[in-house]
C-alpha cells in the first residue's frame, strides 16, 4: 500500500559542506512531487535521503506515520528508478521485473504473473524473455518502471528519469509516466532540472536552491506567483522589473501596485505589442530590438530608455507584429491580472 | 582508425620497415628459448643437443614411467590448484570489501600489494622462520599458503579493477528492490565481475604453478613441485627428459588457454543469440 511521504527539518552536512538545509516537505498519499532545482542544488540529495542511500545530520524522513531513520535502503520498500535505470545487465527482462519480488519472497507462481501484469502495464507485454540490452532507450525506461512498482513499494522515487531519453520520446514518456503514476495510485517523488517535465507532470513541484526549499505549490502557483527572482526566472522566461531601478519601470512598477522597494515579474506571454501607445494602463515605451519567427510563436525583444531589455512572445498568427521592423519604437502593454508582485525580501 | 595508420606509415617511409624488424626481433627473442626446447626433446640421444638428433619419443615414456616427474607432476597441479582456490577467494573477498571503504584505501592497498614489492627470497626466508615455530616447514600447506600469498596480489588488483567498473548504481538499484547486503554483494557486484576473477584465478594459476623459491625452501624432499624437480635434475645434468617435462608442460598451457578462449567464444556467441532476429 502507497502511503504518504514526509521529510522534517532534514539537514545534511558532508565534509564539512552543508548540502541541504532544514529541508521539509509533505507528500500525500497519492500524489507526485518534483523537486526541481540547478545542478548542486540539493534535490537528488533529498531523493537520497528517502531512499536511505544518505544518512541526514539532523531531522527525519517519515513513510506513513513511520520514522524510518534507521531503516536501511533494503527494508524501506520504495521503489526507485535510476538516471540509467541500471537495469541488470546479466537478467532478462523479466527476471529484472522479478528482482524485486524475490527479495521480498514472493511465491514463485505468483512471480510469474505479476511480471506479466506489469509487463502490460507498460505496455511491453511478449518481452519477457529478451535481453536488456537490445531494448531501446525508451523500452528500458519502461522495464525500470515496472520493476519499480511491481512489488508494490509504498513510494516510488525517480532520479532524473527521463534525461536519458531525445526530446521527443521524453515528451512522449511524460504522458505515460503520469498515466502510469494515476493508474497505479503510487505516491511519487521525482528529481529533475527540465522544467517541462515538472510542469507536466507533478501535482507539487518544490523548487530547490543552495540546499533549500525556497517555494513549493502546484505548477500554475508556481508559474503565476512565484516569490522570488529566482523561482520567476528559473520556472519559464521571466520579465523582471525593479521598482527601484529608476527607469522606465519604477513608473510600470508603482501603477501595478508594488512598493517601493520591490519587483514585479510579467511573463513574455502576457506582454502585448503595440506600435503606438494604446488602451493598457500598464505601459513601457521600447526600442524593438530583435524579432525571432519560431513557428508557433513570435519572440520580440525590446529595449528600454535604461537599457533593461524586455521580451514578449505573440502569436505567429499576429498581423501586426508580422509588420514590425526592429529598430522601431514600439509599446510593451500589460492587463494587471499578469502582473504579479515580488516583495522585496524575496527580491535577493 | 585506419587513416591514422595510413598517416603514420606514410610518415615513417621506408624507416617503417626497421620498426617492423625490431619487433619481430623482439617477439622472436621473446619465445626462442620455447621454440629451442621443444625439438630437444624428441632427440633420440641421451644427452641434449640443439640441433636434436634423431627423432624418438622416448624421454615421454621415460618421465611418464618415472616416479619422480609423475609425483613432481601432480604435486604441482595440486598445489597450484590448492593456491589459485585460497588466493582467488580470500583476494576477491578482500577486493570486495576494499571496494566499500571509504577511507584508508591507499595505506591498505600498499600493505595488499607487498607482497609484490617485497623480494620473493625475504619472503621465503620469512615464512620458512614463521613455519617453523609450528613445526609446518616440509609440510603441503606451508608451500600452497606461500604461494597463493604471491599470487593474492595479483588476483586482488584484477578483481578490484573489475569491480570499480560495475556502476555503483546496480547496488543501489538491488539495495532499493528489497536486497540485503549479501545479496547486492554476490549476486550483483561479484556477478557483473564474474570475468575479473575468472582472470584473476588464471593468474594465480600460473604464479603458482611456476614458484621456485617458496616451494625450494618449504617442501619437504619427498613431495616435491615440478619447478623444484627441473631445477634439482638440472643442476646435476641437463638431460632430454627435463625438455620433454617442459615441453608437455606447455603443451598443457597452450591447451588450456585454447580451452578458455574456445569457451569464451562460445559463451559469447550463446549471450548474443537470443537478441538475433527479435531485434525491430
Amino acid at each position: 500500500m502507497t502511503t504518504s511521504v514526509s521529510i522534517q527539518g532534514v539537514d545534511v552536512v558532508l565534509g564539512g559542506v552543508d548540502i541541504l538545509r532544514q529541508v521539509s516537505l509533505d507528500v500525500p498519499s497519492g500524489s507526485f512531487l518534483t523537486l526541481l532545482g540547478p545542478s548542486g542544488s540539493g534535490k537528488t540529495t533529498t531523493l537520497n535521503v528517502v531512499a536511505g542511500f544518505i544518512r541526514p545530520t539532523a531531522g527525519h524522513v517519515l513513510l506513513g506515520n513511520d520514522v524510518v531513520d534507521d531503516v536501511p535502503v533494503h527494508a524501506r520498500n520504495l521503489g526507485m528508478v535510476f538516471q540509467n535505470y541500471a537495469l541488470f545487465p546479466h537478467l532478462s527482462v523479466g527476471e529484472n521485473i522479478a528482482y524485486g519480488l524475490r527479495t521480498h519472497g514472493v511465491k514463485r507462481k505468483e512471480i510469474g504473473q505479476r511480471v506479466d501484469a506489469a509487463l502490460e502495464l507498460v505496455r511491453l507485454d511478449g518481452m519477457k524473455k529478451r535481453k536488456v540490452q537490445s531494448l531501446s532507450g525508451g523500452q528500458q525506461q519502461r522495464v525500470a518502471l515496472a520493476r519499480a512498482i511491481v512489488f508494490d513499494p509504498v513510494a516510488l522515487l525517480l532520479d532524473e528519469p527521463l534525461s536519458a531519453l531525445d526530446r521527443q520520446l521524453r515528451e512522449a514518456m511524460q504522458v505515460e509516466l503520469k498515466r502510469l503514476q494515476r493508474e497505479v495510485g503510487v505516491t511519487t517523488i521525482a528529481v529533475t532540472h527540465d522544467q517541462t517535465e515538472a510542469l507536466s507532470m507533478s501535482d507539487t513541484i518544490a523548487i530547490l536552491d543552495k540546499g533549500r526549499v525556497v517555494q513549493m505549490g502546484t505548477p500554475e502557483d508556481l508559474y503565476r506567483r512565484p516569490e522570488s527572482i529566482f523561482v520567476a526566472r528559473f520556472l519559464g522566461e521571466a520579465n523582471i522589473l525593479e521598482s527601484n531601478s529608476g527607469g522606465p519601470a519604477t513608473q510600470f512598477c508603482r501603477l501595478a501596485g508594488s512598493g517601493p522597494a520591490s519587483a514585479v515579474c510579467v511573463r513574455p506571454e502576457h506582454v502585448g505589442v503595440r506600435e503606438l501607445g494604446a488602451e493598457g494602463r500598464l505601459e513601457l515605451k521600447a526600442t524593438l530590438t530583435s524579432r525571432t519567427y519560431r513557428g508557433s510563436e513570435w519572440r520580440l525583444v525590446g529595449r528600454l530608455e535604461d537599457g533593461a531589455d524586455v521580451v514578449a512572445i505573440a502569436a505567429s498568427a499576429d498581423q501586426d507584429v508580422a509588420s514590425l521592423e526592429t529598430g522601431k519604437s514600439i509599446t510593451f502593454v500589460c492587463q494587471d491580472d499578469a502582473v504579479h508582485v515580488i516583495r522585496r525580501e524575496s527580491v535577493r | 582508425m585506419n587513416e591514422l595508420r595510413d598517416a603514420l606509415i606514410a610518415s615513417l617511409g621506408r624507416r617503417r620497415y626497421l620498426f617492423v624488424g625490431f619487433g619481430v626481433a623482439f617477439a622472436v627473442f621473446l619465445i626462442l628459448p620455447i621454440i629451442v626446447m621443444v625439438p630437444t626433446s624428441f632427440t633420440s640421444k641421451e644427452y641434449l643437443s640443439f640441433p636434436p638428433v634423431g627423432f624418438s619419443l622416448r624421454w615421454y615414456q621415460e618421465i611418464f614411467a618415472d616416479y619422480t616427474w609423475t609425483s613432481a607432476l601432480r604435486t604441482s597441479i595440486v598445489y597450484s590448484m590448492a593456491g589459485t582456490a585460497l588466493a582467488t577467494v580470500s583476494a576477491t573477498l578482500a577486493a570486495l570489501g576494499f571496494n566499500r571503504l571509504r577511507r584508508g584505501q591507499s595505506a591498505l592497498n600498499t600493505l595488499l600489494l607487498a607482497p609484490i614489492v617485497v623480494p620473493f627470497i625475504v619472503y621465503a626466508l620469512g615464512l620458512y622462520t614463521t613455519l617453523d615455530r609450528f613445526g609446518a616447514v616440509g609440510s603441503s600447506w606451508g608451500v600452497i599458503i606461500g604461494q597463493s600469498m604471491l599470487a593474492f596480489p595479483l588476483v586482488f588488483i584484477t578483481v578490484l579493477a573489475g569491480l570499480r567498473r560495475v556502476d555503483s548504481a546496480y547496488s543501489k538499484s538491488a539495495a532499493s528492490l528489497g536486497a540485503r547486503w549479501p545479496r547486492v554483494v554476490f549476486g550483483i557486484e561479484l556477478r557483473l565481475s564474474a570475468a575479473s576473477v575468472a582472470a584473476g584465478a588464471l593468474l594465480a594459476a600460473a604464479t603458482c604453478f611456476d614458484e621456485v623459491v617458496i616451494a625450494l625452501f618449504l617442501s619437504s624432499p619427498s613431495r616435491q613441485t615440478l619447478p623444484v624437480t627441473i631445477w634439482y635434475t638440472a643442476r646435476l645434468d641437463l638431460t632430454p627428459d627435463i625438455s620433454a617435462m617442459a615441453t608437455f608442460v606447455v603443451f598443457l598451457v597452450m591447451a588450456t588457454a585454447a580451452a578458455v578462449f574456445i569457451g569464451r567464444k562460445l559463451a559469447a556467441r550463446w549471450a548474443t543469440e537470443p537478441r538475433r532476429g527479435v531485434r525491430e
